[in-house]
């Protein structure tokens, strides 16, 4: 990959949130450590997969990344323009090139808004275009998405789920990005219709040279789609490398685990909810050391007291792992 | 816990603290001041007297100095003389209290124990007559000028049929019966006026039980419907209804301006009108300040009882 | 109408609710009444305000159908001016409280934290106060001891602007509770986002994202509030408060009445039928409009 067109980079990136806890004294100011220690690059073009359990941290990860929420460590670039030095009103000029899919396509769209309304809405804060010239913009993106012009007088609920997820990328192309954060965009949907945006979107993504970061839980949709995969745990990127790399030649434990349970017929029973035994530890009270070891089979005394970093195992295939027996574990579970 | 109660005390405090200051400061706002009442009852003062005059009662500083000099007094225990009555101000707001508390009292038991059947019978029978008569007769309750309700009880009861005197209060000595004689007209008002809100509170709780599971359950095996709705549904549709009771808990208090004002009820509102309107500076101020700390105290004992009753509500220092 | 907006969707909903059907009749030919009043005025040829000593009283005629008043002046005539001050009134002022109560709902439930506490704080109090003793020193205070200058304090108008004023001040709690826990929910979904994340402001969000969705609720309350209003403004008038006369109002005509009831209880009976009237269509136009718009009755 030509490292000259990076879209995105950061560098140790942090996200601790203040919060409440019920305790039995009453509430208990806490902090959760939402995203920590995060070093990535994504570059023009490229899709970065990332999957985890609910709760790891990576739609904290993703919102940073469309800026939703800046840096509370750590330094982050859009652009070459390094955010995490920016007031929150200089990031606005910014938005034009990061956007974002949600998942919900019910939530995402808002009910009393017509899709013109949602479709040129972005514009009236970036462009100066008048009103016809908006319109005739926003009827191209929905032909571009697989709809017809008629939408764009119809409200959001006059739509099915794949729809409204198609005027939800529409919205996301209106400002014409370079990057764009996908957070679950399919996981909502019928299965059916799942395979169908995700052609869409690799389709936008040859048409306007998109780079994505695509957020999911369901590892045979990424593997559809990304070119690169990072895996994350409790806040943190555990292991991280070219698809096929990661996919036939994981080093880390949780990868493992993640992976040992993927069917590649049906793709919806690959969730990762049901791989695991037990909870995720709560990210208020990180366990010390390795965060994943009071679930791995073969943790040891290091794991308990030292937090791994990412360490490259193959610079070919761009593949980094954050564990202190990868090397053992490799050899024992290579007849997998 | 205590937290909680300490919370919501300091809160009704501060509350009664800064009314008390805007009631002062409304008071002061109000047409004419006592040495203008003062000079038009004697032709022979001068604008010199009237000046001289308002330095020795300190009427010529701020309003908040005044306020300050005025609270001193008050937390002194002197609330000054009224001059409408001539007495002082707590001899008369007294009794014009417990007036209040009998004429609201009687009004409040009386809707509540009308109320309720009403709208439980209402929200057995969903859409039948019983329903819809309830319905409307709870909208004209709560639609209806609760002055021209009286005036329309006094031409009905007073002026056609002379059952009833239309207002006043029995004098001392006079028999219960005599007593009873007066209330009637000014508690049926008031009461009709509750018993709208009242009913159509306990239908819609009613209702919002009834749909839920363990209802359902108690249909599946066999109850009759009358013994679902008294027995099982009615204690659990009550809790939101005791909240509202609880509310206008607070305002027996403060007395029925209207309804007292019109029937002549020697209550807090009819003193709290009547100062007002015939400029009695010192007595309006504290029936008014009276009226707004008992209903702020009303409410927060009823809050209190409320968080007692109800184990669905989490009583911590944190999020409200 | 886009046949498929959310709006008409809700009408097809409330063409269902008879009482509420009726009630915007009744409402729509009050209206009707009251603005064509000067039309009744030429028909029976006296003005609203013309005393008429010699004719005390009287009982209904086919000069005045409705009789006269203690100063023999034409019943109908005044209640139908009197019904242009009450409705207007009750409009203006309803519409004043709930943009009140809107905004700092809004700003509450948008931005949270202390702002909301401050604010919620606020609203509780005022919703804890004894609320009509309050507003009776309201409306006896002395304009001129605020400072208000002369032409204001004597115009003919001030006695209305001071009603809207005090209901306004006191009236939008209701709607600022409403609003802001609708904004709790609503500023969650994902299209707020989506909105910020296109570089909308927080204002943008609030007034055209936030709001538009809360709209039906905002009416339903509205309506059921300018009854309240009337009501409001027909007892401070009543207690000689409100509007002052000449200019008539139902709250005022009633004023007399009771003086009057042994020798003329009718007219005690008119003006506040007409007021019982309105109120009750407005509630039962809010009723019908809160089902309308209720998201739960799609059946």
């Amino acid at each position: 990959m030509d490292r000259q067109d990076i879209i995105v980079s950061t560098k140790k990136l942090s996200k601790r949130f203040n919060t409440k806890v019920a305790t039995e004294k009453g509430w208990k100011k806490a902090t959760v450590a939402a995203v920590s220690d995060v070093t990535l690059d994504i570059a023009a073009g490229e899709t970065l997969g990332l999957v985890g359990e609910s709760g790891c941290g990576k739609t904290t990860l993703g919102r940073m990344l469309a800026l939703f929420y800046l840096p509370s460590e750590g330094t982050m670039t859009i652009r070459g323009v390094d955010v995490s030095a920016l007031k929150p009103k200089q990031v606005k000029p910014l938005r034009q090139h990061v956007q974002m899919i949600f998942q919900d396509p019910v939530s995402s769209l808002n009910p009393r808004h017509t899709v013109e309304n949602i479709l040129t809405e972005p514009m009236k804060f970036f462009s100066s275009d008048t009103a016809p010239v908006r319109r005739q913009k926003a009827a191209d993106l929905l032909e571009a998405v697989g709809l017809s012009a008629d939408a764009l007088r119809k409200y959001p609920h006059e739509f099915s789920g794949g729809q409204r997820q198609r005027i939800s990328i529409a919205r996301a192309l209106v400002l014409n990005p370079a990057f764009v954060v996908a957070d679950e965009p399919v996981s909502a949907l019928d299965v059916s219709v799942q395979s169908q945006i995700l052609n869409l979107m690799k389709d936008i993504r040859e048409e306007f040279n998109l780079a994505y970061l695509f957020i999911s839980h369901d590892l045979a949709v990424v593997h559809h789609l990304a070119d690169r995969v990072a895996v994350m745990y409790l806040g943190r990127i555990v292991e991280i490398a070219t698809r096929d790399s990661l996919f036939e030649d994981a080093r880390h434990p949780y990868t493992h685990s993640l992976l040992r349970f993927v069917p590649t017929v049906v793709p919806n029973k690959s969730k990762i909810g049901k791989i695991l035994q037990g909870d995720p530890p709560s990210p208020i009270d990180p366990p010390n050391g390795c965060p994943f070891h009071p679930r791995c089979p073969h943790a040891i005394d290091i794991c308990k007291a030292s937090i791994p970093v990412l360490e490259t195992v193959n610079a070919v295939a761009r593949h980094a792992t954050a564990c202190h027996l990868q090397d053992e574990i490799n050899q024992q579970s290579g007849d997998r | 816990m205590r937290q909680f109660l300490l919370n919501r005390a300091l809160q009704s405090l501060v509350v009664i603290i800064i009314m008390s200051f805007v009631i002062y400061s409304l008071i002061g706002l109000m047409p004419g001041d006592p040495i203008d009442l003062m000079i038009s009852a004697n032709p022979n003062m001068t604008a010199s007297d009237a000046a001289a005059l308002r330095e020795l009662y300190g009427l010529d500083l701020p309003i908040y100095e005044r306020y300050w000099n005025w609270l001193g007094a008050a937390l002194s225990g002197d609330l000054g003389y009224s001059r409408l009555f001539g007495q002082p101000v707590l001899a008369v707001l007294l009794p014009a209290l417990k007036n209040s508390l009998i004429l609201m009292g009687t009004a409040f038991l009386l809707a509540v124990c009308i109320a309720i059947p009403l709208g439980t019978l209402a929200a057995s029978k969903p859409r039948s007559a019983v329903d819809y008569g309830v319905n409307l007769f709870a909208f004209a309750g709560i639609s209806i000028p609760s002055f021209w309700l009286a005036l329309m009880l006094i031409i009905v009861f007073s002026v056609f049929l002379g059952w009833l005197p239309a207002g006043g209060i029995a004098s001392n000595g006079a028999g219960l019966l005599e007593y009873v004689k007066y209330m009637v007209l000014p508690v049926a008002t008031i009461a009709t006026l509750s018993i709208g809100s009242y009913s159509r509170y306990t239908r819609s709780s009613m209702l919002e039980v009834l749909r839920q599971d363990y209802v359902r359950t108690a249909r599946a095996k066999g109850a009759s419907n009358s013994r679902v709705v008294w027995k099982h549904a009615l204690r659990n549709a009550m809790i939101p209804v005791v909240t509202i009771l609880a509310l206008d808990f607070g305002y027996l208090f403060s007395g029925a301006l209207v309804t007292e004002t019109i029937f002549s009820w020697p209550g807090m509102g009819k003193l709290i009108f009547d100062s007002v309107m015939g400029n009695d500076f010192n007595l309006a101020l504290v029936a008014l300040l009276f009226a707004t700390a008992l209903t702020l105290i009303g409410n927060l004992l009823a809050d209190i009882c409320y968080a007692l009753l109800d184990p669905r509500i989490v009583i911590g220092g944190g999020k409200a | 109408m886009n046949k498929n907006s959310p709006l008409f969707l809700a009408f097809r909903r409330f063409r269902r609710h008879k009482l509420a059907i009726f009630s915007v009749c009744v409402l729509l030919s009050m209206v009707l009444a009251v603005v064509f009043a000067p039309l009744f005025e030429a028909w029976l040829g006296v003005g609203a305000n013309d005393v008429d000593l010699y004719s005390r009283m009287v009982g209904p005629s086919l000069s005045h159908p409705l009789g006269t008043d203690e100063l023999g002046r034409d019943v109908l005539l005044r209640l139908l001016y009197g019904g242009r001050i009450s409705l207007f009134t009750g409009l203006t002022a309803a519409c004043f409280a709930a943009t009140i109560g809107t905004v700092i709902g809004l700003l509450a439930g948008y931005f949270g934290g202390r702002l909301d506490a401050v604010l919620m704080r606020l609203t509780d109090s005022i919703i804890a106060l004894p609320l009509l003793p309050l507003l009776i020193v309201l409306a006896a205070i002395d304009l001129s001891k605020l400072g208000l200058p002369q032409a204001i304090v004597e115009s003919e108008n001030v006695s209305f602007y001071r009603i809207v004023l005090i209901v306004a001040i006191t009236g939008w709690t209701a709607v600022a509770r409403l609003v802001r826990g609708a904004t709790l929910s609503i500023k969650e979904r994902e299209f707020i986002m989506a909105a910020q994340g296109v570089g909308a402001g927080h204002l943008h969000v609030m007034f055209s994202h936030i709001l538009p969705n809360l709209l039906s609720p905002i009416i339903v309350a509205v309506t059921l509030s300018i009854g309240g209003v009337i009501l409001l403004e027909s007892v401070l008038s009543f207690f000689g408060l409100g509007i002052q006369p000449p200019m008539a109002s139902w709250g005022n005509m009633l004023t007399n009445a009771q003086q009057l009831i042994w020798e003329a209880p009718m007219l005690a009976v008119y003006p506040g039928l007409l007021i019982f009237i309105t109120v009750i269509s407005f509630n039962f136009l809010g009723d019908g409009l809160q089902d309308a718009f209720d998201p739960k009755a799609e059946y």
